[in-house]
């Protein structure tokens, strides 16, 4: 099954500071040579925190930034690098995004059908005398019925979730194959993420969409998404089926990030007996040689800051850049107690 | 993986639970007593401003009364030493100063939003080269350059708009500079962008209707700015001799100031009204424009 | 029991704006006892920020505290005047908020600023302030302290400034702290790294702790006690392991039933239905009746008082009636 969307070797420099007549400046090595692919249908994750560059992949799949290397299949037709107009417009008409603050994605000015027209009338979706309606449509397919109330409405006027649900109306306006959410339920309340989650889930099966679901909470990639890509510093660290990967992770960062979120158990959340990761993140403008998470890892060599670690292929999808990767006597079955033995 | 198909219709009935009623402009602006007075002075000066010609006394002509009368019943702010009723002289004067003050702020407002604007959106070398430019006219002193250009051109009326309008544009370029490039990285310019927006559409469609709150309450403030500017020039002797303004007004009647005081005190109290009244609604402008912008 | 640290009783917040009264904290009775670990949990807009500004008389126009009364340590807090106020807040009664940028002076290094929090609240001198604000930065874990106490904020990550505001805090070794969202804008290891942090200080200076968040991971891992809080009033009190395995309240176990937790995966999901309520206007009789999946004639109707099931767990729901008659004596 060929996947919808292949990004291969992507990476996303981008350069800091300089003056004017050209000084030395600093380059941001936001992305630095990521691999991932969505097939249809699927709902995939990217976890990671500040600086990992997992909005900076988002915004690339959209064009919203220029990689400065590497490759963006989407369909099997390459879209980084000069396009036609036809084809981005294609493109766009495919592919969608929704962000992270409901606020700040709606134009202000702007009504709920004005907002939710654009996309219809630049693509030409239906024909103008039907837009109205198919905005109705759209709103009700989102939760907001009656449709009618709620287009002559300022973004101001409705909660973060309504929002967020005109967003996702405008994302599936010009309905497209595969959405990018960049932390699209973060910003909102746990009862009222719940609904957005159930909604996006039901619009999945009912318009056939995939999901590239950029986000830091493993609590909803467990429950939603079917595979996770997790970085670090402009690099995947770790992938594979979600199950997978919360079972048996094969990668210290991975392991670290599990020990660290929040556990709404009591009972195994004070088990907890392991130390959190030390440090702060390391700046993308100068990430730690070879390893980029040596710095920081609890089971770190002098390989790992000496000599890049390959990707390793665990099975079954999973993959680890990591040099101990393949030592399966390091990766027992996770805990979320902490009660294994770390190196 | 199964989700309960209840939840997502949990949206039914959210449409009317809590939508506030969207204050009318009217409302929002009345809540700050000084702009509403201010409106209403700005209304009644444009008034007499429109209605200046329909005065019972001829603006510039002299001996329609005895020379320097003080005010009464038949001349309400008196005549100067040459006769002439300073009442229907200072309604003209002001259509004059008003329509240069708005003519100024236009053309000044016009030249800031497309400098500014293009600074702002495109950013590197286009804002660098924009910006030098606008500090070469930011620093030359505003009423010194006046007097130059007017003094070099000749004094009418219409050099003298320009020469105001040039000098002003500097202020409202920063402005929509600075509000354009904090709006370009807005996440619903990106979300325009994503859904197929033009470069064109973005500017106009999502970034300047956004931007204009600021300018609109600068623009109105630039034109009491102007009009003083223009009455400056005119007690300097470098206004237009053919269009008596208030500044001008002014000037003439300063050998007389102390005999005469209804002379000075008239038009400048127009001057100083419509400065004020000026200033109180750009004030209240703010209110209107803004909160709904930014208000969550 | 030996006597609560701090006490707060039918404490009533409310903010006079123009578009109406909001009724912000709506009769709020808490206590935290010594060195106890008490959570204040709600969604946004429940009023449990309104209640810590009001604990710490912090609440500015158009909010105003209406009645109630606020004991810490025996002192009635509400009867003190500003400046016997700021005495105690900042020295005994420490806080930390979520947003370190505005809490820390942007034009003076961070050194200085807890130098002036020392000086205000220990009466020393400068260079025994300094020394105490070296070892604050010390003690929470600041690689170099001694270079990075002449930094300005901006030259810090956000891990490192919660820090800082966490050494502000305990440079007058407070026996109460209040963290109101303290990691909502850190990455999740530098959260498990602050957290960690504040409850070894705990520990060490004794303290007592309440900790306001939506996070209930947080409040599973690092609090003894819960209080649920919905629309300006506290619905449900309990302690942590009770609240979790046996919810009483419907908000609450609605909740918990939404929240998504790394440690299991939820096949059927049954997010709450509608909004939280216009505080403004809130629903008649109980706050939660509009969504509740148990609800009764007359929960909207009738607005539940607190009922006491056991010591130091209550329900404010119609359901708990019975139970509560059975358990009192």
């Amino acid at each position: 099954m060929s996947a919808l969307l292949e990004i291969q070797d992507l990476e996303v420099h981008f350069p800091v500071g300089g003056s004017w007549f050209g000084g030395p400046r600093a380059v941001v090595h936001a992305v630095d040579g990521v691999d991932l692919h969505v097939a249809p249908g699927e709902i995939v994750a990217v976890v990671g925190e500040s600086g990992c560059g997992k909005t900076t992949l988002a915004r690339s799949v959209l064009g919203l930034n220029r990689p400065t290397g590497g490759m963006i299949r989407f369909r099997g037709s390459n879209v980084l690098g000069a396009q036609s107009a036809q084809n981005m417009r294609a493109y766009r008409r495919a592919v969608q995004m929704i962000f992270q603050d409901p606020f700040d994605s709606l134009n202000p000015r702007k009504t709920v059908l004005q907002t939710l027209a654009q996309p219809l009338r630049i693509h030409g979706i239906v024909p103008r005398s039907e837009i109205r309606a198919e905005v109705i449509r759209l709103l009700d397919l989102v939760g907001l019925s009656p449709g009618e109330s709620y287009l002559n409405r300022y973004p101001h006027q409705f909660s973060g979730g309504q929002r967020q649900r005109i967003c996702i109306a405008r994302a599936i306006a010009l309905r497209p194959s595969l959405i990018v959410a960049d932390e699209a339920v973060s910003a909102l309340d746990i009862s009222i993420r719940a609904q957005i989650l159930a909604l996006l889930q039901k619009l999945r099966t009912d318009l056939g969409l995939s999901y590239l679901f950029i986000t830091h909470d493993l609590g909803v990639v467990r429950s939603f998404c079917e595979r996770v890509v997790v970085m670090y510093l402009g690099h995947v660290v770790e992938e594979g089926p979600t199950e997978q990967i919360f079972e048996r992770p094969r990668h210290p960062y991975t392991t670290a990030l599990l020990e660290a979120c929040p556990l709404a158990d009591p009972v195994l959340a004070r088990r907890r007996t392991s130390a959190p990761l030390t440090g702060d993140i390391p700046s993308p403008v100068a990430p730690p040689k070879a390893c980029r998470f040596h710095t920081r890892c609890p089971m770190a060599q002098e390989i790992c800051g000496t000599v890049a670690p390959p990707i390793v292929d665990c099975g079954n999808g999973q993959k680890s850049r990591c040099h101990f990767a393949g030592d399966l006597d390091r990766w027992p079955k996770f805990d979320f107690s902490g009660a294994k033995a770390s190196a | 993986m199964r989700w309960s198909i209840r939840a997502w219709s949990t949206g039914k009935g959210m449409a009317t639970t809590h939508i506030p009623a969207e204050p009318s402009w009217w409302r929002i602006f009345s809540r700050n007593r000084g702009s509403v007075l201010g409106a209403f002075i700005l209304a009644a000066l444009f008034a007499l401003a429109i209605l200046a010609p329909m005065l019972p006394f001829e603006a510039g002509r002299i001996d329609v009364g005895p020379s320097m009368a003080a005010p009464n019943l038949t001349h309400l702010m008196g005549t100067d030493e040459l006769g002439r009723d300073v009442f229907s002289r200072a309604a003209a004067g002001l259509s004059v100063s008003l329509m240069v003050g708005l003519g100024a702020a236009t053309i000044s407002t016009f030249l800031g939003v497309v400098i500014g604007g293009l600074a702002g959106f495109f950013g590197r070398s286009i804002d660098a080269l924009l910006m030098r430019l606008t500090e070469i006219f930011q620093v030359i002193p505003r009423f010194f350059l006046a007097v130059l250009l007017v003094a070099f051109f000749g004094a009418n009326i219409f050099n003298i708009l320009i020469a105001i309008a040039v000098l002003s544009w500097p202020e409202i370029a920063r402005l929509v500079r600075g509000e354009f490039l904090s709006l370009r990285s807005r996440q619903f310019v990106d979300a325009a962008r994503v859904a197929g927006a033009s470069r064109t559409s973005l500017i106009f469609g999502e970034i300047l209707p956004n931007a204009l709150g600021p300018v609109v309450v600068n623009a109105t403030l630039m034109v009491g700015q102007a009009m003083l500017l223009e009455a400056g020039l005119s007690y300097l002797g470098l206004g237009d001799p053919t269009k008596a303004s208030l500044g001008q007004m002014l000037q003439e009647a300063q050998q007389i100031m102390r005999s005469a005081w209804w002379t000075t005190a008239f038009p400048g109290s127009f001057i100083f009204l419509a400065v004020l009244s000026l200033n109180l609604v750009g004030d209240g402008l703010t209110d209107v424009l803004n909160p709904r912008a930014r208000g969550r | 029991m030996s006597k609560p640290l701090l006490t707060a009783t039918n404490l009533v917040t409310k903010l006079f704006t123009d578009s109406g009264t909001v009724q912000a904290v709506d009769g709020v009775s808490l206590h935290i006892g010594h060195g106890e670990a008490v959570a204040l949990v709600g969604e946004s807009g429940c009023g449990k920020s309104m209640t810590a500004l009001s604990l710490m008389r912090l609440v500015r126009p158009p909010g105003r505290i209406v009645s109630g009364s606020v004991t810490f340590d025996g002192t009635d807090l509400l009867a003190l005047s500003e400046r016997e106020m700021r005495a105690v807040r900042g020295g005994r009664l420490a806080m930390v908020f979520q947003d370190p940028m505005t809490f820390l002076n942007p034009l003076m290094r961070v050194g200085e600023q807890i130098v002036e929090a020392v000086m205000l609240h220990q009466r020393v001198g400068r260079s025994e302030a300094r020394r105490t604000a070296l070892e604050a930065l010390e003690r929470v874990g600041i690689p170099a302290a001694a270079t990075v106490i002449e930094y300005f904020p901006h030259q810090l990550s956000g891990g490192m400034r919660q820090r800082v505001l966490i050494a502000m805090a305990i440079s007058s070794k407070p026996t109460f702290l209040i963290a109101d969202e303290p990691t909502t804008a850190l990455d999740v290891t530098i959260q498990a790294q602050i957290m960690r942090l504040l409850a070894r200080l705990r520990r060490e200076l004794s303290s007592s702790m309440l900790l306001i968040t939506h996070d209930l991971g947080l409040v599973a891992e690092y609090c003894d006690r819960v209080y649920v809080m919905y629309a300006g009033k506290i619905v449900e009190e309990g302690d942590v392991f009770s609240i979790f395995a046996n919810p009483r309240h419907p908000y609450t176990r609605a909740l918990l039933s939404s929240t998504l937790s790394p440690d299991r995966r939820i096949e059927r999901l049954t997010p709450i239905e509608g909004q939280p309520p216009n505080l403004v206007t809130p629903p008649s009789g109980c706050r939660f009746h509009p969504r509740c999946r148990e609800r009764m004639a007359r929960c909207s109707v009738e607005a539940p008082p607190d009922f006491a099931i056991a010591p130091s767990s209550s329900a404010r729901c119609w359901l708990y009636e019975e139970a509560a008659r059975v358990s009192a004596p």
